[in-house]
């Protein structure tokens, strides 16, 4: 025993002369975030004071390595694979027990790790807030399919179904839930995002290499069962995901791109910057699917295409029937198919409907041959979107008064902005805040505490609901003051390839003193010119429970000059108590 | 109108509202390992339930399981079985078609040179394969490798 404890001794003094524990690769291994290890779970840590002392934790696992106890996967070299291959190369330690580590070995050949992704599930239509979206690292194996990779995962333990909405979004913000990682076959995750809930993944290939990707693996492998508490803004999914790949390359420092919230898309623009993102791939959601077929078939299609999927129509009689060419036939039935399938997720039909209709609906489709593949015009990528934060600056003219503006948006995206990168219609803002001066005099023009909007276009497949809400201060009421509205709006949406037009009804209330209620009738159009303009326009009439009407009219021109400056020109006719304000003015917005 | 209620209600709460699929899970055919959540819940910065029912409790999954299904009789690959039962939909929907990416799995898996001679061969004999709506797993496997 004497000369294992030896033996200790002099690794804990040659890591103590290479001050090993304040090295970036320890700190990255103990999730060290300014002393104090983000990791909640004490099974995390050998020694008592782990999580807030990295020599001690240091100390306490090169004990362990030399003296250890059981030989099996209970053995501190199994549990630690990531601590103790570093440690060995750095100290040189070449008598340590010889331990099998049979489940990690196990994982490691499963996995076969030889490079990775980073996966980026884009928003889904008529959820605004899924714009903030997920990101989720897949590691791929020397496999040609992708299909067998495996993702690495990190979520809140929360269950949605059971869980009450606001309870929900309240324990998320301040910790009330535990976050874990877990380890699933790619496929599994495809069909999550893809087929049920109907978001185009986007898949960034990483620059790693299948050492660095070993690297990656032992860390992951002690992560796996702990758990650290979950914080949507901070400590979320991708923020985790950034400390996977700084333990497989250390050099890459991605973390300090964030300090107070962690946007999932924003994690891909870090990568972009830190020169780690190679090829990146699209897969089409269903849905982008489906409407790929809409924009091919005609009326009459579509009618054959509802026929099979809801009404039973015997797919062997109607190919029979039909007169149409073999490809159109061959679309008809493989948007039948997908059909069918999303009427199953939605729980429109039972199983044995489905299988009955999936199935006599494939086989014609089979009879036909192979035909021509659908083509999917790929949406713009989000690495191509702006970032979240917004400094904006105008300045322009207010009833023949010169006037500036000053404002500042921490997140997201709104309808007038660049849509490359981002779903178009679709709006999340997060408080907005925008400042005017003139006549050397500071006011609040605009305090947007929450803003929301999904336009989702009205097609031959689906026909979405559009809405629009808002919270927050602004200088839009008949009077001159900054006043405190609630909005909620309801509409429908139709699109075409020019751009899209909305018709809302909107219910409103301001309050001051008193509440003062209304209804509006909005309508806009918001036309795109070729990738870079785009022109938005929207007249809203209201009428206020006080009897009085407003009109309010806007209209902007936008140019994208590059990824993250827009310039636009902007004239908004606001009617009031003492008259009418027009505004003309020219407006820079940088995103950081 | 429904429609409208149900989202306008899951984004003023800001939060996911998941209701739970009314199908349940039936064995390894068709449509039992399609996921039923809600699309239009609305997910608010990552949060999500860890799944159910992919890998039971244990989230550190290499597998995807099989348990619960016949094993097939000719096919002895575990890793095909896996694949397959947990695709059985959209492997049928790519054979139906004569191409995509879960045949090309399935022929690496298989160890199949040839992918677009397999696709083909599968798409000829889709009747052969999926012969029943109640078709299994281990019965498209073992009807892929006899024909």
């Amino acid at each position: 025993m004497t000369s294992l404890y030896a033996d200790a001794s002099l690794y804990l003094d040659k890591a103590k002369e290479k001050n090993l524990s304040s090295s970036r690769y320890w700190q990255i291994l103990l999730h060290m975030n300014e002393g104090q290890s983000e990791i909640d779970d004490e099974a995390f840590f050998l020694s008592a004071n782990g999580a807030q002392n990295a020599q001690e934790e240091l100390e306490a696992t090169i004990a362990a390595l030399v003296n250890e106890v059981v030989l099996d996967d209970n053995a501190t070299a199994c549990k630690f694979p990531a601590r103790k291959a570093w440690l060995v190369k750095e100290l040189d330690m070449q008598d340590l027990p010889q331990v099998e580590c049979k489940a990690f070995d196990k994982l490691i050949n499963r996995v076969d790790p030889q490079s990775a992704s980073l996966i980026f599930p884009s928003a889904f239509i008529n959820s605004p807030a899924s714009m903030f979206g997920h990101t989720f690292i897949r590691i791929d194996s020397s496999m040609d399919s992708k299909m067998l990779s495996y993702a690495i995962n990190y979520a809140a333990a929360a269950d949605s179904a059971t869980e009450n909405g606001m309870v929900f979004a309240v324990k998320g913000l301040f910790g009330g839930y535990y976050g874990t990682y877990s380890l699933l076959p790619y496929y599994e995750k495809i069909k999550e995002y893809r087929d049920s809930e109907e978001r185009d993944i986007w898949e960034y290939d990483l620059d790693l290499k299948p050492d660095e990707m070993q690297q990656m693996m032992r860390h992951i492998w002690e992560l796996q069962r702990t758990y650290s508490w979950y914080y949507f803004f901070t400590e979320n999914c991708s923020y985790n995901m950034l400390w996977l790949i700084e333990s497989a390359r250390p050099s890459v420092h991605l973390r300090e791109y964030f300090t107070y919230q962690v946007i999932p898309p924003e994690t891909i623009h870090a990568m972009v910057k830190e020169d780690i993102v190679n090829k990146r791939h699209f897969r089409p959601a269903r849905r982008t699917k489906l409407l790929a077929y809409e924009s091919y078939l005609k009326d009459d299609d579509i009618k054959d295409v509802f026929n099979l999927a809801k009404e039973d129509k015997d797919p062997q009689v109607y190919l029979q029937e039909s007169q149409k060419p073999a490809q159109t036939k061959r679309y008809i039935l493989e948007a039948a198919s997908e059909f069918i399938e999303y009427d199953f997720l939605a729980s429109d039909i039972n199983t044995s409907v489905y299988r009955h209709r999936l199935h006599s609906i494939l086989t014609s489709r089979a009879s036909l041959g192979k035909g021509d593949q659908i083509e999917i015009t790929k949406p713009s990528d989000p690495m191509e979107g702006h970032n979240a934060i917004r400094l904006r600056t105008e300045a322009g003219v207010r009833n023949d008064e010169a006037i500036g503006f000053i404002g500042f948006r921490p997140a997201n995206h709104d309808i007038k902005d660049s849509d490359i990168g981002f779903l178009q219609g679709t709006q999340i803002e997060f408080f907005d805040f925008l400042f005017s001066y003139s006549e050397d005099e500071l006011e609040l023009e605009k305090a947007t505490i929450l803003s929301l909007a999904s336009f989702a276009p009205r097609g031959k497949f689906f026909k979405p609901m559009s809405w629009r809400l808002g919270i927050g201060w602004d200088r839009e009421y008949l009077s001159e003051s900054t006043k405190f509205k609630g909005n909620m709006s309801a509409g429908l949406t139709w699109a075409n390839e020019w751009g899209y037009t909305y018709l809302l009804v909107d219910a409103l209330a301001y309050t001051d003193k008193d509440i003062t209620v209304g209804v509006g009738a909005i309508a806009g159009l918001v036309i795109q010119e070729g990738q870079d303009f785009k022109t938005n326009l929207e007249v809203n009439q209201r009428l206020y429970d006080t009897g009085e009407d407003q009109l309010l009219f806007s209209a902007s021109q936008h140019y994208r000059s590059t990824q993250n400056i827009s310039l636009s020109l902007s004239y908004d006719y606001v009617q009031k108590y003492t008259g009418e304000w027009d505004t003309v003015k020219f407006t820079l917005d940088y995103f950081f | 109108m429904k429609k409208l209620i149900v989202s306008i209600a899951a984004v003023a709460a800001l939060s996911s509202s998941a209701f739970a699929g009314a199908n349940s899970q039936t064995g390894c055919g068709l449509g039992s390992m399609v996921f039923k959540t809600t699309p239009d819940s609305a997910l608010l910065f990552c949060i999500q339930a860890l799944l159910n029912g992919t890998s039971g409790n244990q989230t550190f999954g290499i597998t995807s399981g099989t348990s619960g299904c016949t094993k097939a009789k000719i096919v002895m690959n575990e890793r095909a079985e896996e694949f397959v039962a947990s695709n059985m939909d959209q492997l049928a929907k790519e054979i139906a078609m004569g191409h995509g990416e879960s045949i090309d799995t399935l022929a690496e898996l298989l160890s199949v040179e040839d992918k677009e001679a397999f696709a083909l061969g599968l798409q000829t004999n889709y009747k052969g394969i999926y012969t029943s709506e109640n078709v299994q797993m281990a019965d498209v496997l073992d009807n892929i490798a006899t024909i």
